[in-house]
């Protein structure tokens, strides 16, 4: 900032857009149009020097809260992304021997609208077609196997 | 959150996907064990048919007739007669999910007669009802989550 400030104060008095503006608009239309119009032409160039460095400053300031916010924002949209793939990208469930053992069955005709008990390592124990009689077939060991149903059509 | 697969059906010579979860129910003192259970965001009730109540309920098939009574229609299927019984249901995914979820003190209705495609729906009254149920179709890899 000060070395801009230090460049349009060189400059002003050459610069129609502030000292020779300032001068040149004062002989054509006889008002300088600024309240400090009484203090002489060098105090009018300075009070809109100031005025317009405050205004750089201030849009300065503006314009680096913007460039924050977008920053946040970036951040926010490479996290929600990031969340985004992680629930709904492309990705297989932890399946359990029993789930892979049920899909494999699934297209067995006999087995469809089955009630089944599974052992890990043996594989089906026992099937019936309805949960009450599997549990009476398993006779108290229900604890020790999976109880999983093979879809099917039944009414 | 819960998160769980979808399961082959056939119906007929047809194939379709369904969505499949573990749940096991409690009432009174008497805990289950644990089934498949079949996500029926269409159903109106949680049913389950009557010839699983001994093992669901831990109550013999006349006890269960004292339930609060309702008619339920199933899809193509004649109308039948249910009897309602307020258990706690835990839901999880699949027989390796840590995640669990309680349904407390839910309606479960006991079909008097067999029920379609699986024997346990849990359904949107009192079941999934506010909840959102994410269907994720990826070819061969569906998966559902399951979220308040």
């Amino acid at each position: 900032m000060n070395r801009l400030k230090g460049l349009i104060k060189s400059d002003w008095t050459e610069d129609p857009c502030f000292g020779g503006g300032v001068e040149k608009h004062r002989e054509e239309s006889g008002d300088w149009h600024f309240p400090h119009s009484g203090i002489g032409e060098a105090n009018v160039g300075n009070s809109v020097v100031d005025a317009l460095l405050r205004e750089l400053s201030s849009r300065r300031r503006d314009e680096d809260a913007v460039y924050r916010r977008l920053d946040e924002l970036e951040d926010r949209v490479v996290e929600l992304d990031r969340k985004f793939r992680e629930f709904f990208g492309e990705r297989e469930l932890p399946s359990g021997e029993f789930e892979s053992w049920l899909e494999a069955v699934a297209g067995e005709a006999e087995l469809r609208g089955m009630h089944v008990a599974f052992k890990s390592g043996i594989g089906l124990v026992a099937a019936a077609r309805s949960l009450d009689e599997l549990v009476r077939k398993l006779d108290g060991s229900q604890n020790d196997v999976s109880i999983g149903y093979v879809p099917g059509p039944t009414v | 959150m819960l998160e769980g697969s979808f399961r082959r059906v056939y119906i007929g010579a047809d194939a379709t996907f369904m969505p499949f979860g573990r749940a096991r129910v409690t009432r009174g003192g008497h805990t289950s064990v644990e089934v498949d259970v079949l996500l029926d965001t269409g159903a109106s009730c949680n049913l389950i048919s009557i010839d699983s109540a001994s093992t669901l309920l831990g109550m013999t098939a006349d006890d269960v007739r004292g339930g609060k009574p309702l008619r339920i229609s199933a899809v193509g299927q004649p109308e039948v007669r249910a009897f309602g019984w307020q258990v706690d249901v835990e839901l999880r995914g699949t027989t390796q999910s840590e995640n669990t979820e309680v349904f407390r003190g839910v309606w479960l209705y006991v079909a008097d007669g067999g029920l379609p495609v699986a024997p346990f729906l849990l359904g949107q009254l009192t079941g999934l009802q506010g909840r959102a149920f994410i269907h994720l179709n990826q070819v061969a890899k569906r998966r559902w989550l399951l979220r308040r």
